[in-house]
């Protein structure tokens, strides 16, 4: 199953389902794409799920890029900022459990992206338990910039 | 040995200790870390540490802190009190008094100690015999000592004068990283050459005695003999009887690439079958441990774990790789003065405690950088 027929199997967003990167309005020039006919669309998760969720720490943005998924959070690239970034994925995960089979099953192609929504502030040192923190949660970055062909 | 509780002795009011494959000890100067490794290997060893003094001379006149200051060195005689000092080995109590007064039995090591002042080991470039030390001097380092000296004394030929890097000895993998890492491509030889014997280092036809070499290279060698001697010729897999291995820092003097090949080299001694012990205060070696964990989690492969370790991948390093992500455990404890050991041994880094979070305090100070110039730049003073 590819991206875009997950979402479509998903009854909360499948109506959110937009082309290209267009779901992530003027934060889509935060991602940097090579080939943009591989781009399988994106969801604005954030707004799709406000009603729904009107509290909920709630995730930004997924989008489909050659047969991977790419969730992404564009949020303050800041040391305490950390355990808020941690909390919306937390939420994303648990909403994804209960709302999307079809999502969950793409879980071994998907990575978890935090992008700076300014600077990244300088205080992220190499060794120091908040860069742990995210790499046990498995989120990268946070990068100002998503350049998604390298992605590991 | 799976289990050590003891109450008690020195520094340590209390600890409760599950060994891994790989155990990590951490914490501050003078918090019974150095103590605990001593008594493991008391524990385990006992009756070879009776003979061995026997043997060099020295006795105890049947007292207990006579003992003491003989085994654990002058001025520490203190540190055991038999009223309140209880020690549990696997739920069996442990008793000094009556170990030291038993009919003692033939028994070869089971614990090999590196310790912290291996660098003393060293005098003029060849190793101190054991009666060579002072009688306060702690009986783990005149043993090393001693170890070393009749390593060098039986394991090179009479024509031989290479003692690092050796095609018999070590996998090449490991070979390469410590030669490149530590000795820069020198060799470590026997120099026979004057009216007695040393060790020198060779650095392309020029032989440096031990007063050049760095402090890196004069802490790691006693520390590569050390475990050159662990790693038999001739496809022997262990030493003997030995099955624990404990160095105290291994990382001294060492730069972090030195420190990376080095656990390349424990990685070897695990997949060899020896259960190792080591004291640090490197957060590099809590950062490779809390990795290792993550990808055993994970249930990632090999490559991951060589290229951690900037080690090429050969049969011999995946092989290697794969043993300890699927077969070696670890562990770690946290001490602290005058309070009990504490298991850390997630390293969790999302962990309310700073002991679990920041590595026993070794990664507390970047933390705090983090959290100082956050401070500012949030209140707008950049």
């Amino acid at each position: 199953m590819n991206f875009a027929d997950a979402v479509q199997g998903t009854p909360k967003i499948a109506e959110c389902l937009k082309k290209g990167l267009q779901a992530l309005g003027t934060n889509s020039n935060k991602v940097k794409i090579r080939v943009t006919r591989d781009l399988e669309g994106s969801v604005d998760i954030d707004s799709c799920l406000a009603k729904l969720y009107p509290n909920a720490p709630r995730w930004d943005y997924v989008f489909g890029y050659s047969e991977q998924v790419y969730y992404v959070e564009v949020h303050q690239g800041r040391t305490g900022e950390i355990d808020n970034v941690i909390a919306k994925l937390r939420w994303l995960k648990r909403w994804r459990k209960r709302a999307s089979e079809n999502l969950e099953d793409l879980e071994g192609r998907s990575t978890y992206h935090w992008v700076a929504s300014g600077r990244v502030d300088s205080e992220f040192a190499k060794d120091d338990k908040y860069r742990r923190k995210l790499l046990k949660n498995r989120i990268l970055g946070p990068d100002s910039l998503l350049r998604v062909d390298t992605v590991p | 040995m799976k289990n050590l509780k003891l109450t008690s002795l020195g520094q340590i009011p209390e600890a409760d200790i599950i060994f891994g494959d790989l155990t990590v000890f951490v914490g501050e100067q003078a918090s019974g870390k150095s103590i605990l490794l001593q008594l493991m290997k008391l524990i385990l060893d006992a009756d070879d540490i009776m003979q061995t003094l026997k043997k060099h001379g020295f006795d105890w006149h049947g007292e207990l802190k006579n003992f003491l200051s003989l085994y654990f060195g002058e001025g520490m005689d203190g540190i055991w009190d038999n009223a309140s000092t209880k020690i549990r080995v696997d739920g069996e109590a442990f008793e000094l008094d009556k170990v030291l007064s038993r009919k003692r039995k033939k028994k070869s090591e089971s614990l090999f100690l590196i310790p912290a002042q291996r660098v003393m080991t060293l005098k003029d470039g060849w190793p101190r015999a054991f009666t060579d030390y002072a009688i306060g001097d702690p009986y783990v380092v005149k043993q090393f000592s001693e170890h070393l000296r009749l390593f060098l004394e039986t394991s090179l030929g009479v024509s031989e004068d290479v003692i690092f890097p050796k095609a018999h000895r070590m996998n090449k993998t490991i070979r390469d990283a410590i030669g490149g890492s530590i000795f820069g491509g020198a060799q470590v030889k026997l120099d026979r050459s004057g009216l007695r014997k040393r060790i020198i280092l060779d650095v392309e036809g020029n032989q440096l005695p031990f007063m050049v070499w760095s402090t890196g290279q004069r802490e790691f060698v006693p520390l590569l003999l050390g475990l050159d001697r662990l790693m038999p010729s001739g496809g022997a897999r262990k030493k003997n009887n030995l099955n624990w291995v404990v160095i105290e820092e291994p990382e001294m003097g060492l730069y972090p690439k030195g420190i990376t090949a080095l656990l390349t080299m424990f990685l070897d001694l695990l997949k060899r079958g020896y259960k190792i012990i080591i004291s640090t205060h490197s957060a590099q070696i809590l950062n490779f441990v809390w990795a290792t964990q993550l990808l055993v989690k994970w249930n990632a492969g090999p490559a991951p774990l060589l290229k951690l370790l900037d080690v090429n991948a050969t049969p011999f390093s995946k092989e290697l790789a794969k043993t300890v992500l699927q077969e070696k455990r670890f562990k770690t404890y946290y001490f602290s003065r005058d309070d009990k050991v504490k298991d850390i041994s997630t390293l969790d880094p999302e962990d309310p405690d700073d002991a679990v979070a920041d590595f026993g305090g070794l990664t507390a100070f970047s933390t705090k950088v983090s959290e100082v110039l956050s401070e500012v730049i949030r209140r707008g003073e950049t």
